[in-house]
């Protein structure tokens, strides 16, 4: 690895919040664990499903997909510094689980024995592991609470100002989701029919809170959303 | 309560410590008991601890603004109840009750993940059951956005019986410690309550689950003939939704 590759590496890594307490040298022994790709968008990544591969996304996004090609079932929306594959560790693969990018995205492979391996001489980063796990759980956990909830304009609107939160950016109209969703994308992230999500989403947009421009989602009142979305109760 | 090191022998991730380890932990743990429906926490609740279930069954919730609850987890011994401190964050983020008598172990954060960065093995199953967790989650997202209603049913409580719960006398009947009401399988399973009841009438009188007096007691262990029989004939009798 040239000096300029090394830097390129550190400095990604330095931004992904999984490796944030790590040092200058040990991040740069880690990128050598470590094998990055930049993927265009629509790559599918994880097909070959005897693989142990560890993945670790460094930039863009890409969704987590399962069913078949008749009922594709969106599973998660990942950004940076978010870890996938895992699943293969504790041996339970499951076939139809897919992995495609959203947008270009900058991916680390890794085995899970050598990602062990650093976790074995970089602790700390263990820990860092183990809490991005109680976070991907804790995401899961919301999800499935949203299939619980009765009101589809409660789902809806907490899985919109989730994705804002995560993805979005914001713009001179309101917050700006950065790639495209489609209907079915959303209704099966909150077990809704698309037309139920269609007949939502024309009402957020007739309340002046959700637009679409150039195919991409724009929420116009995040505020407005997040408290129709609000339906956590101490 | 005293804890008792052999106790953590057979509940992961403690099994990876060595003994003494085991030993130290097991003296300095906070053990604690609940009965059947007790509250064990409370989200929003400050935390500085983790919390570990040793044995029975923990039901993990939340309640929206009008007070329904929709549970997100059936957790087992071994897992975590309460990792708000693993996230950095210092407040419980869902209730949990007891299935059950049940007892847990309260560890401080810090003691915890000082485990974790002095035993990589202790971590790597911290980790494991993060990620098993994880998994069973998406297969309930999955389950619930496509399957057929008595598939969804027959999913969830086969969770409320799943091992280490003992099975009863029946062969491939397994008996639930927890007896959810119609209302609460509705919830679980994204259905309406009447659906869910015609559904367990139906799914009773093939032999796939076992009512009482109107309450479900058992189900099938595992997917059988009748099972994929009863899908044949009844898919499009109740959609449930």
């Amino acid at each position: 690895m040239n000096s300029m590759n090394a830097r390129h590496k550190v400095w990604y890594l330095r931004r992904i919040d999984l490796f944030a307490s790590a040092t200058d040298a040990e991040i740069e022994e880690i990128a050598q664990l470590l094998g990055d790709h930049h993927l265009p968008a629509g790559t599918e990544l994880l097909t070959d499903r005897q693989s142990d591969r560890v993945c670790l996304i460094k930039g863009g996004a890409v969704r987590v997909h399962a069913g078949d090609a008749r009922h594709p079932v969106t599973l998660a929306l990942l950004g940076p510094g978010k870890v996938f594959g895992l699943s293969a560790t504790v041996g339970d693969h499951d076939p139809q689980t897919r992995v495609t990018t959203l947008t270009p995205a900058y991916v680390c492979f890794a085995s899970w024995s050598a990602l062990m391996q650093v976790f074995v001489q970089y602790p700390h980063v263990m820990v860092k592991m183990v809490s991005a796990l109680a976070d991907g759980l804790l995401r899961a956990e919301t999800w499935r609470t949203r299939l619980g909830m009765a009101s589809p304009c409660h789902r809806l609107a907490s899985l919109l100002v989730e994705l804002a939160d995560e993805f979005g950016e914001p713009t001179a109209t309101g917050w700006r989701i950065r790639f495209r969703l489609a209907q079915t994308d959303l209704a099966s992230m909150v077990g809704l029919s698309r037309e139920t999500v269609s007949r939502q989403m024309a009402e957020f947009g007739r309340q002046g809170w959700l637009a679409r421009e150039n195919g991409l989602l724009i929420l116009r009142d995040r505020e407005a959303l997040a408290a129709c979305g609000d339906t956590d109760a101490i | 309560m005293v804890l008792r090191a052999w106790e953590l022998r057979d509940i992961a991730p403690f099994t990876s410590l060595p003994r003494n380890q085991r030993a130290a932990v097991a003296a300095s743990a906070q053990v604690r008991t609940y009965r059947h429906e007790e509250r064990v926490l409370h989200a929003g609740d400050g935390c500085t601890d983790v919390t570990i279930l040793l044995d029975g069954l923990v039901r993990l919730f939340r309640t929206n603004l009008d007070g329904a609850e929709t549970t997100t987890a059936i957790i087992s011994p071994g897992s975590i109840v309460a990792m708000a401190m693993l996230r950095g964050s210092a407040l419980h983020d869902a209730h949990a009750d007891a299935i059950g008598r049940i007892r847990t172990i309260d560890i401080p954060a810090d003691t915890f993940l000082d485990l974790m960065r002095r035993y990589p093995r202790f971590a790597e199953a911290v980790a494991r059951g993060l990620i098993t967790r994880t998994d069973d989650t998406f297969m309930d997202i999955t389950t619930g956005a496509h399957g057929e209603l008595w598939s969804r049913i027959l999913h969830t409580l086969r969770k409320l019986a799943r091992p280490p719960h003992p099975t009863g006398d029946d062969g491939a009947m397994l008996r639930l410690a927890y007896r959810p009401s119609h209302t609460e399988i509705a919830r679980l399973v994204g259905a309406h309550r009447s659906s869910v009841t015609r559904a367990l009438r139906l799914l009773d009188e093939r032999g796939l689950v076992q009512l009482e007096h109107g309450h479900v007691t058992g189900v099938r262990s595992e997917p059988c003939g009748a099972e994929s029989a009863f899908g044949d004939g009844h898919s499009q009798a109740f959609s449930g939704e």
